[in-house]
């Protein structure tokens, strides 16, 4: 006659994500390919139940987001501050492909026919914020800017995808703040300039 | 606007751009005349930079949240990645696609025929669902198409084209097949075990065609092979199959795709399938049940994972369901799930031994060669599996010759072996591991201290302690024989570190709430459930339930709408109640055990969709009539079970049939039947023993091979041989605890430290003794009640606290009394 227990959260293994987070330091850049299903899954798994815990779909930090990712699934008595932000730096790349891949997957859907669509959810726009960004295009021209700039690319990446300060963002490609804060500036300034983002003229 | 900045301008703009930065407002103006003087368009380019640079908060500096959101609402209703190609109408190279034929894993599968007039030719055009773009997949992947292209079976579907579409998704064009998956076919037809065995045989060619030629398919599942009309076999769906060969490894350039001249391959950059680590998509196996366990523990995959599969369906094919039910969701859940995995031999399964016991010549004719040849192919360690398709398919062809089958030669058990044992060491570690795990857990909490945002990693301190360093640890050594002492350990450190916590949670309710919730989980795993022996600590878990209430009591006053606190609030007076009367305390039991039943109800009404509230509604009241047994009330206590009954009977609608529910019901019924019995109501108990049967075998038949549920099911075979034993049939009573036995023991002998399962046996020699006694039998009646003693007395021996195990041995002894007059 058995019963149940109470609490029934699922946990994720940590050995993994700590193994090849290591290696990845340790220089191995397969590691990264390795990690990424991984990160981008859990990074998944833990949006939708924070949904289903807050019910607001207003904010959804990426910080507080990658916070849970890398605790569920590092095993932290094993790496050291530098891998954490490592780390860090993966999740952002996987929050992209995430965006990228949901808003590949609705134009898709937008421009096709025939086949009966379930519901689009609607946009979420914060009210009175500024005009939400068309990631599609954010995409093509963060490509763009790799082009010719790919340190500046990654910036990008890990300060809008990441959600990383300037401080754990200069940890993480190793470089004094005030580097890594012009850097950004000029990132910012051309995409800015790709999408259409001006200010007023002087 | 003027033209994007192409790569050479970037080059030369971002250094001006920066230089500009450190002007100012006039020195800018003046930098950007200097430029126009050289170049024009290069000036009219800086400028709008800086206007770009002066832009206020854009949605670029917002960051990703709002659009996670949005995301993750979509991810929240499942509708995730569901959202695919709608390609009907359009073209895909030669290819005019037609209607969707169906939907799987990885993507959509359209029906397409040839449309550039060469020749008529229809197609499944498969879409996938994601496009992978790193330049490593693409190239990987476009190995493995030369080499899927180069399989030409009869029974393989060849792949024919492919492509990507104009969104970037890729897509293949695959001979069409039209049949069904070999585990429909054989029930549609009623195929005889004969012409099942023969159909598998034909696979196990067709897999070994494609091994020769280094392609592992690495999912084979019955959706993925089809028998058509005509009844041959076609293997679908090498998509994700991957090459053999090592990895960086390049393969010899003569091996050419021998494709068709016809039918040219569109061969482009970005075709790229899901080329990711075994069959992980995201973290998740897709279709776990035929996975072997190295592919589950993510270990590299080798032809012998599709020999497992073809076990697996195999076994299938025998019993009606695949070996293991995998319930997880998560790589852990399911890599703890296979190192507890037992297979039951296919002669054994309850489907196919029948309802009443006995053999029935199905399991006749399985018991033996097949079961070997199964077991062979199911082994936990693929070095012990066939060494190929081959030898399986030859295998089976000798089976169904009656010659001697090559899996019976040599040793072997019918229990797949355990997975290495490396494993489990390596999850037990050594007592010095473990208090160096305590001290870093300490040491990590004080670094965490010196950051920001310190509550928040509190929160989640205690919840990856709580949950994953030390539940799931103790999960994983639970079973283990000579982990008491590591066990103890674990609680122990548990209980220091809380409490270390807890002396800062008074100002903080969010770490109050994590804590009260660490305090279930140790207070259960002090305490255990009321049957069964846990460590057996109930001193040590009334202490943890009543700190947790200590907790979490001011959070709930201050938060009346928290209904995450109110449940934890409930599990801990629960617990509170159970603790005191498995102890005695009969009285204060009762106290706490209906002011949990309040609790619950008041979270049934509030979360009604939640199957949780409706468990808690149900369990509170089983146990609040096995007090009431207690107390000798039984009117009470039948009323409570019922109540209990019926919630659990609305729930099990309400909720969807969720499978925890529907387990809720059959024990519902067992305590009705325990009850019965009590009050020597026979018929009624026999009665309630049916029902309490009837539901446990269905719940077995939905996840056959699930250990806890085929215990329970011995425990529902062991009740019908109580209540007959007593009132009713002796036969029918001896025949029952045949059954019981033969389902427990087995579990039992490969999990030797589950006391739970130890308990069920020794309980049924004792009702096999009370059989025999009434039927006459006096000496299978000794031997039997002599057999529950002696197992009774090494279970109260190992806890002491357990009134269970005490009153137990008691009776054993009063009963052998009762026989011969004196104690053997």
């Amino acid at each position: 006659m058995s019963e149940r227990f109470g609490d029934g959260d699922d946990a994720v293994d940590s050995g993994d994500v700590t193994a090849l987070l290591l290696e990845w330091s340790d220089g191995d850049r397969s590691a990264l390919d390795r990690l990424m299903p991984l990160v981008y899954g859990e990074l998944r798994r833990l949006a939708a139940r924070s949904l289903r815990r807050e019910r607001r779909a207003e904010t959804l930090q990426p910080t507080a987001l990658v916070h849970e990712a890398y605790l569920d699934l590092v095993d932290q008595n094993r790496v050291q501050w530098r891998n954490r932000q490592h780390f860090y730096a993966v999740a952002a790349q996987a929050i992209r492909r995430i965006l990228v891949d949901h808003a590949r997957a609705r134009l898709a859907v937008k421009r096709g026919g025939g086949l009966a669509v379930a519901e689009l959810e609607g946009d979420v726009e914060a009210p009175g914020g500024p005009a939400p960004i068309d990631v599609l295009a954010l995409e093509a021209a963060l490509e763009r800017l790799a082009a010719s700039d790919p340190e500046g690319a990654r910036l990008i990446e890990l300060r809008f995808y990441g959600g990383l300060s300037l401080e754990e963002i200069s940890e993480v490609v190793g470089r004094s703040m005030a580097s890594v804060k012009r850097d950004l500036r000029a990132a910012r300034a051309f995409l800015h300039r790709e999408l259409g983002i001006l200010g007023p003229p002087p | 606007m003027s033209a994007p900045a192409g790569g050479g301008d970037w080059a030369v703009l971002r250094p001006l751009f920066v230089e500009a930065l450190e002007r100012d407002e006039p020195g800018r103006q003046a930098l950007i005349a200097e430029l126009a003087a050289r170049d024009q368009g290069l000036a009219a380019q800086l400028a709008e930079l800086l206007r770009a640079d002066a832009a206020a908060e854009s949605a670029l500096d917002a960051g990703a949240a709002p659009l996670l959101a949005a995301v993750a609402a979509g991810a929240a209703s499942g509708a995730w990645e569901g959202r695919d190609a709608a390609l009907t109408g359009e073209r895909l190279g030669p290819w005019r696609v037609g209607e969707p034929l169906g939907r799987g894993g990885m993507g959509v599968v359209f029906a397409a025929e040839r449309d550039d007039g060469a020749f008529t030719q229809d197609v499944a055009i498969k879409v996938l669902r994601r496009t992978l773009d790193t330049p490593e997949l693409q190239r990987r992947f476009r190995l493995e198409r030369q080499l899927l292209a180069r399989l030409d079976h009869p029974a393989i579907v060849k792949l024919i084209d492919g492509g990507v579409t104009a969104d970037g998704l890729p897509w293949f064009a695959l001979e069409r097949v039209e049949g069904l998956p070999i585990t429909d076919y054989a029930r549609r037809h009623e195929l005889p075990v004969g012409a099942r065995v023969a159909l598998l045989v034909e696979v196990c060619a067709a897999v070994e065609s494609a091994h020769r030629r280094l392609v592992v398919h690495r999912d084979l599942k019955p959706s993925n092979v089809l028998i058509t009309a005509e009844g041959h076999v076609k293997l679908l769906d090498f998509g994700i199959a991957k090459v053999l060969a090592e990895e960086g490894h390049e393969v010899s350039p003569e091996v050419s795709p021998e494709v068709s001249p016809e039918v040219p391959l569109e061969v482009s950059p970005h075709i790229a399938p899901e080329a990711a680590p075994a069959t992980r998509v995201g973290g998740m196996l897709m279709t776990p049940q035929y996975a072997a366990p190295e592919q589950i523990l993510g270990e590299p995959a080798t032809t012998a994972v599709d020999v497992y599969a073809l076990g697996a369906m195999l076994y299938e094919l025998l019993t009606g369901s695949p070996p293991h039910p995998r319930r997880s969701t998560t790589p852990a859940g399911l890599a703890r799930e296979v190192e507890r995995e037992t297979v039951v031999p296919p002669s054994h399964h309850p489907a196919v031994r029948g309802g009443q016991g006995g053999t029935s010549s199905a399991a006749r004719t399985l018991r033996g060669d097949l079961d070997a040849v199964v077991s062979k192919a199911l082994r936990a360690e693929p070095g012990l599996r066939y060494g190929s398709a081959a030898e399986l398919g030859a295998d089976l062809r000798r089976f169904l010759e009656r010659r001697p089958v090559a899996a019976r030669r040599g040793t072997f058990a019918y229990t797949a072996s355990r997975f290495a044992a490396r494993h489990r060491w390596a999850l037990l570690g050594t007592a010095a591991g473990i208090s160096l795990l305590a001290a870093t857990v300490v040491v990590s909490a004080v670094r965490l201290r010196a950051e920001r945002d310190l509550a928040q990693r509190r929160y989640d301190d205690v919840r990856a302690l709580a949950s994953r360093f030390l539940f799931d640890f103790h999960d994983a050594i639970r079973t283990l024989p000579g982990a008491t002492g590591a066990r103890t350990l674990v609680v122990r450190t548990a209980t220091e570190y809380l409490e270390k916590l807890a002396a800062d949670a008074g100002e903080d309710p969010g770490l109050a709430f994590e804590l009260a919730r660490a305090y279930v989980r140790l207070g259960n795993l002090q305490g255990g459930m009321f049957f069964t022996a846990s460590i057996g600590d109930t001193a040590g878990a009334l202490s943890s339930y009543r700190k947790g209430l200590g907790l979490i009591e001011p959070v709930c006053e201050q938060r009346p709408a928290d209904l995450a606190g109110l449940r934890v609030r409930e599990r801990l007076v629960r617990g509170v109640g159970r603790v005191l009367h498995k102890r005695g305390d009969h009285a204060q039991a009762a106290g706490s055990l209906l002011r949990g039943r309040a609790l619950a109800d008041e979270l049934l009404v509030r979360a009604p969709t939640d199957p949780e509230s409706w468990l808690d509604a149900v369990y509170v009241r089983l146990e609040l009539g096995d007090l009431r047994q207690s107390e000798q009330r039984f009117a009470d206590a039948d009323g409570e079970y019922r109540d209990g009954l019926a919630i659990a009977e609305r729930g099990a609608r309400a909720a969807g049939g969720d499978r925890r529910v529907a387990t809720a019901v059959s024990h519902a019924w067992s305590r009705l039947a325990w009850l019965a019995g009590s009050r020597e109501r026979w018929p009624d108990a026999i009665a309630a023993a049916e029902r309490y049967l009837e539901s446990t075998r269905a719940l077995s038949e939905r996840s056959p091979g699930d250990a806890e549920t085929l215990r329970d099911l011995g425990v529902a075979w062991r009740i019908l041989a109580w209540a007959n034993g007593n009132g009713g049939d002796a036969s029918r009573a001896l025949e029952a605890s045949a059954e019981a036995l033969a389902i427990l023991e087995p579990l039992a002998a490969s999990d030797s430290s589950n006391q739970q399962l130890l308990e069920d046996i020794a309980s049924t020699y004792e009702t096999r003794g009370g059989a025999h006694a009434r039927g006459g039998n006096q000496g299978a009646a000794r031997a039997d009640f002599s057999t529950a003693l002696h197992r009774f007395e090494a279970l109260a021996a190992a806890d002491p606290d357990n009134a269970t195990y005490r009153e137990a041995v008691e009776y054993q002894r009063g009963q052998l009394r009762g026989l011969s007059g004196a104690i053997r």
